[in-house]
């Protein structure tokens, strides 16, 4: 359980921490699409050396990387293995392409989010879709339930290993029979249900008594700004992703 | 000798950012029927040593001994009530250790009854209970499984004077039949009122270790407060008449 960490960030001060989150989540998407884009094994693993690139200067241990994301890795694992069954001709490059899209994809959203803090997230969010507003979208309440959202995730996972460490002290078993271990778990979830739907009562209460919401558009502590690596990362992310379409279209 | 803490350090997070060394070079010896009270600051380790107590965590060096079980009732206990009635819950403990149905709820019944709460509330939601009586339940799912060590993390927060007044009745009534009660707490008056021995923590070392009756004289007025605790209400006065 502890081993969750997908939404925690990690405060190692790497280039990648200081970049602007609007641009960063950019990069994600533009990078999630060129792995759509790259059918071959070349093109394929020109993402992969690239999202390996990421991670060495994001001064993020791999390990991190790796952890906030283990469990997913047997999901990529089992589709490719289907993709590779189903597919009668070139069933390995099909395999091949789920799996690394996958993991990458994975990947890139778990490095966001370890360089990202929750609040650069909805901040980045709201700026990235603030062209919507022209549409009557409420980007605002958008971005705020996505960074309550990422606020929380460590919060519950605090709550549900302390709840976790009561009910093994009273014998609870999680690696018995599948009986035990059903009743062992719904020994943690309603708890945890409980006490998630406390803190949001809370939250609503004490930001309804702030007036949250009500007044007229919200300012920021910090805002963001463009400075001289945003402009260095874009380029160098341009130059990436124009790689890919010329492996694409030369290579095919 | 029931508890036997050898030279035990723990370090959170080994490797990481996030390492952070919580309990360095703990002795401690416990004896069977013993009372014991760890105080410190928030942050100071009190609960990462509790939890050394019944396996929950390893020591990072050093060693732990313990003999027979030690029951663990956490901070805010009334959050691991999770069964639809009070009876069920408490009867949990018990039947993880392998009672029979009839004996869990035996158990549970004589373990609900020590703690105060009457056979009306057996079949009650435990979600509709007041926090002075949810925490009561809590403390009874651990009672159920008549534990030989007690162990307590700040048992009294957030209860009204009479709540905790009863609980410390039931921990001093549970001392002397001979279970050991070991809690963590940083009001000094309680440590003083209803414990023999004190440990006292700060960052993570035991500055005191010995009996409660010593440890408010004057002269180790400095080592408390730098341990950032007070102490307690009737040595503070007779230190100020002097």
């Amino acid at each position: 359980m502890r081993d969750v960490t997908f939404g925690r960030y990690y405060p190692s001060k790497g280039p990648l921490h200081e970049l602007n989150a609007a641009l960063k989540l950019l990069f994600l998407v533009l990078y999630i699409i060129s792995l759509f884009i790259s059918v071959s094994y070349t093109g394929l693993c020109v993402c992969i050396i690239f999202i390996f690139l990421c991670i060495i200067v994001s001064r993020v241990p791999f390990k991190s990387v790796l952890r906030s994301f283990r469990s997913m890795i047997i999901l990529a694992f089992v589709s490719s293995v289907i993709v590779c069954l189903t597919h009668a001709d070139n069933g390995a490059l099909a395999a091949f392409t789920v799996f690394v899209r996958l993991t990458c994809a994975l990947c890139v959203s778990a490095l966001l989010t370890l360089t990202t803090t929750p609040s650069e997230v909805a901040d980045g969010i709201q700026s990235s879709l603030s062209f919507l507003r022209v549409f009557h979208i409420p980007v605002q309440d958008i971005a705020l339930s996505v960074s309550i959202t990422l606020h929380f995730i460590p919060v519950l996972q605090e709550e549900a290993e302390k709840i976790y460490n009561a009910q093994k002290s009273r014998g609870a078993d999680f690696s018995g029979n599948l009986a035990k271990k059903a009743s062992s778990v719904v020994s943690i979830l309603v708890p945890l249900f409980a006490s998630a739907f406390r803190r949001a009562g809370e939250l609503a209460d004490s930001m309804e008594s702030r007036c949250y919401g009500s007044g007229p558009e919200r300012t920021r502590l910090h805002s963001a700004g463009i400075h001289e690596a945003d402009v260095l990362a874009s380029l160098l992310f341009a130059s990436y992703f124009l790689f890919t379409i010329s492996v694409r279209l030369l290579l095919w | 000798m029931v508890i036997r803490f050898d030279n035990v350090s723990h370090i959170y997070g080994p490797g990481t950012l996030f390492e952070k060394k919580a309990l360095s070079g703990i002795n401690l010896c416990v004896e069977k029927g013993d009372s014991l009270c760890i105080c410190g600051k928030t942050g100071s380790g009190k609960t990462t040593l509790i939890k050394h107590i019944n396996g929950l965590l390893k020591p990072s060096s050093g060693e732990v001994k313990t003999e027979g079980f030690a029951g663990l009732v956490f901070q805010f206990p009334e959050d691991q009530l999770f069964a639809p009635t009070v009876i069920e819950d408490v009867m949990f403990g018990p039947l993880n250790m392998g009672k029979s149905r009839g004996e869990a709820r035996a158990a549970a019944e004589e373990a609900l009854a020590r703690a105060g709460m009457e056979s009306q509330f057996y079949d009650r939601n435990p979600f509709t209970l007041s926090g002075g009586q949810k925490r009561l339940a809590a403390l009874a799912g651990v009672l159920a499984m008549k534990p030989q060590i007690l162990v307590l993390d700040e048992p009294t927060a957030g209860l009204d004077f009479r709540s905790s007044a009863s609980l410390l009745k039931l921990l001093h009534h549970l001392n002397s039949e001979g279970v050991t009660v070991i809690a963590v707490t940083h009001e000094m008056n309680l440590a003083r009122d209803y414990f023999s021995k004190l440990l006292i923590l700060d960052s993570g070392h035991a500055v005191w270790n010995g009996n409660t009756a010593d440890a408010f004289c004057a002269g180790n007025r400095e080592l408390i407060e730098h341990a950032g605790l007070e102490m307690p209400q009737d040595n503070e006065i007779e230190f100020l008449l002097r």
